[in-house]
């Protein structure tokens, strides 16, 4: 898939036509010039249960033949308005017009008899199916006994003429991700899409490869499709496909634009609206001795395939090591294996200067590496056990608490109680349950179980994600303090400004492997975001 | 010694897995797991055998046997289904209701078929059923992967969200197939007791249920492995209870040891099949759904 | 949905409290017994009356309560049985193939050692019952855990090889002299002992022991906490250290002891000879599955499962009453836990639903299970 190098003039529209399945509902605006009105969205607002304003008032409109991004930090409500668009969440306020009639979109059946596909980030393809199974399930003219001779026929046809390549008999599982985005697109297109929806395109894909959906995407823009692209960060990928831009912020339209007159800069100041003030208490303490090295440190993901690539690197005392990267470029395997629960497939890991590469995780835990996953519900937290029991996940096999195999539970609960005051963790009392919690409390927890364990490395994955602004400033300044008293800290985070606010050193990450070690100082945001696109590599 | 009438009794013998299997290895890709098997056949082999003792007509008796399984099925699917309980539990209890109400409701009717309820065979020895669920193994596996409604069952076994999103009713598919599944799992139990013998005793089945849904596990859910599967249990099966047609000299074991050959081959076959290298080679395809009920966002 | 004069509509339960699931779990079982009713009006008796017999007898005479405890000595073992491995996750269906191992283990040493005394050859047959049990479902926890083979069908057609075996060796090498199909009687040493002036023999105490350990091991030691973690979050014991293959083996290895311990009382305890009865699938080996109905009943709580299995056996001695008292039909006390199962595991449902109603034309919202 996108091997070929697009041919956009040699394409016929008739291609299309022909391969188009369903024709009527969409009709209406089939025959539009490039720049003509077909769908408006009004006033759209979307109050979640729970009060929370995802769209507050949007006005948003989508043209014939043009690239219209909608660009916005995480939680700025574009996805609540795409999927109000395709069908899946329905507004609580607000129209939604197409060729000068309001309609109703109640399903993801409904937008695409409308014209409208949406493309998510998360496939949603089935692995075991074949992607032409994939790509036929649902089509309302599929025949009862399947004709896969003459759908493939259709299917490669249209693929071709927006200069996509797919094996249409290879099943889903086989394909790598920007492969599987192909052929969801293209499903879509098949269920007679005129509008495409595009979430996060680019964020699973290399370089190269994004350059080649954006000529895709150009080739059906020119052949009168419309394409809503909505991102969160790549700005120059938006400045380079886009023909106009529409930013959100807290659930609001901010501005409008048209690409050709914004620049990088000025997104940027829009996106996140004024300068992001971090009060964060940094004192600088001088390094200490180094408490973890790693040498050509190499592992597995889950799946089999080469994750972790010959990884080196070293954390003194009180540094904060960040590792930045886009989600999928082996951040989480690295931790796993420093924490024991990968086996690397070679290398070594030193931690104060005894290779620990064969020592069990308890005992890990025991010499004084911390760690405190991502996935703060699924691994850290146990959501039926009460934050007491909660507590003891990291501290059953300490000796004080647990004598002759006897938990000190009694203990366990006080100092439950004095980490709920220490960090101030809204809730009623150690006999809560973890899933009541709000996400930023379950951090505060688990980041406090973890210092509990007093340890001299801190592995801590995506530390801040998804809290409130408060509770990730806590978090922060919690980290800050452990670096003064000395603790050794490896700190992997995709927000880069959170990275590059917190580390004395940052390496950014890509494709398992680190593209090099930069100081505070030498570390900016534009050499560290083109690192951890692969681009470039630190000369060292 | 091997001969004709052993592989006609050993066909019969294997039937009756097949029927059973097949109704599972369908219910199965939709996702839903009915280990209550045991309790499908065990339904439909009273439900048949006490309808055409009375009316004297197999056809009735199997007519019976197909419904009762079917309504067992739908009970399985609602709590699977619609109350998404615990599919294992709910299977087990499935089960052990149907054991306990068949030997309490059964207990009259012991004793052997009345002559005119039985069915007589047709070709060679073989019963019109062999036939009949030999194309029905043969219209399954055309279902799943050649229509497109094989194509909205594999997908709702897969990951019914994908399913749902792309437009087919998960819950309607997966009750179809568990009522589905029910009805071959009672015309399995109303095979045994009308043709493969005709006598009612408590748990007639004795296992062959259990042993069905293992065929289902380690034919990949593909159903020409599952046919050669219930064949292969059926030969099995049959040298159990009869161990005669096979001689071994100097070997003079006990017959309960025959009997244990088909439970011993099943947990070597399922352990050679469960093991990384050979489901690669296979190229396993265990619904990856299976056994989970289906929330919809709510 | 419209019922008179109220509302009924089923709503998202957010927090499920341990009330709100023993709620559920007593309307669970008056809702069995209410379709129990069904078999009463198979055979012509009123429900009310049936119950009544039922109950008075197993509570309300001397006989019917040694009855009880005997019958809920075996009932409690089966129950700790699928007990302890539940609180890891690990299903244990096994636990009849697991009593058969431990009535032979049973039956064979005390066979074999009718010379040894009383304090020597009951404990070495409790130890042959703990490792044959143990043994057994340890087979299945390893196949799952290290090679992933589905633990339900190893464990049934172990069930039917075990149920061979017994068969082989009863009809065999063990058999009584009489020639009836059973196993030769035990010597008096390698019988336990009754409590003074009844008929129920000490094995009760030992049950009710294993129980009241199982829960302080859960609660208060490190080993159940692994336990429970493994339980209740399997990716977080991972994350803690836990190791899923040593709890999976460990805890069914316990498991299938207390199920070999179960098949020591009721071949030592109980008959005194290894007997499979005209309906040798629903007895005893069957029974064994009722310890998967009331652990679901216990909520898997060992000290609640006393209680349960006391309640729950006085029933099924009842039933078992009521079929010679009332002429009713083997197997329907089979048929009552089947039905106990599905509406238990039907009301599960309502851990995450629960539903409401309110007078029509009244704001206030009543909440009910």
């Amino acid at each position: 898939m996108l091997r070929s190098p697009v041919n956009v003039t040699s394409t016929s529209p008739q291609a299309i036509q022909t391969a188009r399945p369903v024709a009527g509902p969409y009709s209406h605006f089939m025959d539009l010039s490039k720049g003509e009105k077909i769908l408006e969205m009004r006033g759209i607002t979307k109050i979640f249960s729970g009060g929370v304003v995802a769209n507050d008032q949007v006005d948003f409109d989508i043209r014939a033949g043009e690239i219209h991004a909608l660009l916005g930090e995480n939680g700025a409500g574009k996805s609540t308005l795409m999927h109000i668009l395709s069908g899946l969440i329905e507004p609580d306020e607000g129209e939604i017009i197409i060729g000068g009639q309001q309609v109703r979109i109640g399903s993801p059946q409904d937008a695409l008899k409308l014209g409208i596909g949406m493309v998510h980030q998360h496939r949603k393809l089935i692995p075991a199916h074949s992607v032409l199974e994939n790509i036929i399930i649902g089509h309302p003219r599929t025949p009862i006994i399947l004709n896969k001779h003459k759908a493939k026929k259709e299917i490669s046809q249209l693929a071709q003429s927006f200069g996509f390549e797919i094996d249409l008999d290879a099943k889903v599982w086989q394909l790598d991700a920007s492969e599987a985005q192909v052929v969801e697109i293209v499903k879509v297109l098949y269920l007679g899409a005129r509008i495409l929806i595009l979430d996060e395109p680019t964020s699973t894909l290399t370089p190269p490869e994004t350059e080649q959906l954006m000529s895709s995407l150009k080739s059906m823009v020119k052949q009168g499709l419309a394409v809503v692209p909505f991102i969160t960060h790549k700005l120059p990928v938006v400045l380079d496909i886009s023909d106009r831009i529409t930013i959100l912020r807290n659930g609001k339209i901010v501005d409008h634009i048209l690409t050709e007159k914004a620049d990088e800069k000025w997104l940027a100041r829009k996106m996140v609206g004024k300068e992001t003030l971090f009060d964060l208490h940094r004192t600088e303490v001088e390094l200490g001795q180094e408490i973890l090295k790693v040498v050509d440190l190499s592992a597995m993901n889950n799946k089999g395939f080469q994750a972790v690539k010959g990884v080196s690197f070293s954390v003194r005392e009180g540094e904060i090591f960040g590792i930045a990267g886009v989600s999928g470029n082996g951040q989480f395997e690295l931790a796993e294996v420093l924490m024991g629960l990968r086996k690397p497939t070679q290398g070594a890991i030193f931690f104060q200067g005894k290779d620990i590469k064969r020592t069990s995780i308890k005992k890990r835990w025991s010499l004084g590496i911390g760690y405190v996953p991502a996935e703060r519900i699924e691994v850290g937290s146990v959501a039926d056990f009460s934050l007491g029991d909660n507590m003891a996940i990291n501290l059953y096999f300490n000796d004080n608490y647990c004598k002759w195999g006897i938990l000190n539970f009694k203990k366990i609960y006080q100092d439950t109680e004095a980490s709920i005051r220490e960090f101030s963790i809204k809730t009623p009392g150690h006999r809560a349950k973890a899933k009541e919690m709000s996400g930023g409390n379950l951090q505060k927890l688990i980041l406090a179980r973890v210092i509990s364990c007093r340890p001299r490395l801190l592995i801590v994955n995506l530390p801040t994600q998804g809290l409130d602004v408060g509770a990730g400033e806590f978090v922060q300044n919690k980290l800050l303090e452990l670096k003064k008293q000395g603790v050794a800290i490896l700190l992997i985070s995709e927000d880069l400004d959170e990275t590059l606010s917190l580390s004395d050193s940052v390496a950014p990450i890509y494709e398992g492997q680190l593209m090099g070690i930069l100081s505070r100082a030498e570390a900016d945001k534009q050499k560290v975001g083109r690192m951890m696109a692969g681009m470039v590599r630190s000369s060292e | 010694m091997i001969n004709w009438e052993f592989c006609v009794a050993f066909i019969q013998a294997s039937m009756i897995f097949l029927l059973a299997a097949t109704g599972e290895l369908v219910n199965q890709r939709s996702g839903v797991l009915n280990v209550g098997l045991e309790g499908l056949m065990l339904v439909g082999a009273l439900a048949a055998f006490a309808i055409a003792a009375k009316t004297g007509s197999p056809w009735l008796g199997f007519a019976g046997g197909m419904v009762s399984g079917g309504l067992i099925g739908l009970l399985h699917g609602f709590l699977s289904i619609s109350l998404k309980a615990d599919q294992t539990v709910s299977g087990m209890g499935m089960w052990i209701l149907a054991l306990g109400m068949t030997t309490y409701l059964g207990q009259p009717l012991s004793g052997p078929l009345p002559g005119d309820g039985r069915l007589e065979s047709v070709i060679a020895g073989l019963t019109p059923m062999f036939f009949i669920g030999i194309v029905i193994v043969i219209c399954v596996w055309f279902g799943l992967f050649r229509t497109k409604y094989g194509l909205w069952v594999r997908s709702a076994g897969e990951d019914p969200s994908v399913a749902v999103v792309s437009g087919l009713n998960v819950t309607r598919i997966r009750y179809i197939c568990v009522v589905f599944g029910g009805v071959m799992g009672g015309l399995a139990g109303a095979y045994l007791t009308l043709v493969y013998n005709p006598v009612w005793s408590p748990n007639p089945t004795m296992g062959r249920g259990w042993i069905a849904l293992a065929i289902v596990f380690f034919s990949m859910w593909r159903p020409e492995i599952m046919l050669l599967g219930s064949f292969l249990f059926g030969f099995l099966w049959h040298l159990a209870i009869s161990p005669s047609a096979l001689q071994f000299q100097g070997i003079d074991l006990s017959y309960h040891f025959y009997r244990m050959i088909p439970f011993i081959a099943t947990i070597v076959v399922l352990t050679v099949i469960s093991s990384k290298k050979i489901s690669r080679i296979i190229g396993a395809e265990k619904p990856a759904a299976l056994g989970k009920p289906y929330f919809d966002q709510d | 949905m419209k019922i008179g004069s109220y509302q009924f509509g089923i709503e998202k339960r957010i927090v499920c409290t341990s009330f709100d699931a023993i709620k559920i779990a007593v309307l669970s079982v008056a809702l069995t017994f209410v379709l129990f009713s069904f078999f009463f009006w198979l055979e012509g008796i009123s429900p009310i009356t049936g119950y009544f017999q039922m109950f008075s007898f197993a509570f309300g005479t001397s006989t019917g309560i040694e009855l009880t405890i005997r019958r809920m000595t075996f009932m409690l073992l089966v129950t700790l049985a699928f007990i302890f491995p539940q609180r890891a996750g690990v299903l244990n269906i096994g636990a009849t193939g697991q009593l058969y191992a431990g009535m032979l283990a049973a039956i064979g040493i005390g066979l074999w050692g009718k010379s040894l005394g009383s304090s020597a050859l009951i404990p070495l047959m409790v130890a042959g019952a703990i490792l044959s049990g143990g043994i057994l479902a340890v087979f299945v926890a390893y196949l799952r855990a290290k090679m992933n083979v589905n633990e339900i069908v190893v464990a049934l057609m172990l069930n039917s090889i075990m149920f061979y075996l017994v068969k082989y060796l009863i009809e065999g090498p063990w058999m009584d002299p009489s020639g009836r199909p059973e196993s030769a009687q035990l010597v008096k040493a390698a019988r336990i002992s009754m409590i003074p002036g009844t008929s129920v023999p000490y094995s009760i105490f030992v049950a009710i022991a294993i129980a009241v350990l199982l829960y302080f091991v859960l609660a208060k030691t490190s080993f159940g906490y692994e336990v429970r973690l493994t339980g209740a979050n399997p990716s977080s014991a991972r994350y803690a250290g836990v190791s899923f293959l040593k709890i999976a083996l460990l805890t069914m290895f316990i498991g299938g002891a207390i199920a070999g311990i179960a098949g020591v009382h009721q071949t030592a305890g109980i008959r005194g000879v290894f007997r499979i009865h005209r309906y040798f699938a629903l007895y005893p080996g069957t029974w064994a599955y009722y310890g998967i109905v009331f652990g679901l009943i216990s909520l898997s709580n060992p000290l609640a499962a006393i209680f349960v299995t006391f309640f729950f056996s006085g029933m099924q001695v009842g039933t078992q009453a009521l079929q010679s008292r009332l002429g009713m039909g083997y197997g329907a006390d089979l048929a009552f836990v089947g039905i106990l199962m599905i509406v238990l595991v039907s009301g599960q449902y309502f851990y995450h639903k629960k539903i409401v109603w309110r007078k029509i034309g009244s704001q206030d919202r009543k909440k009910g299970t």
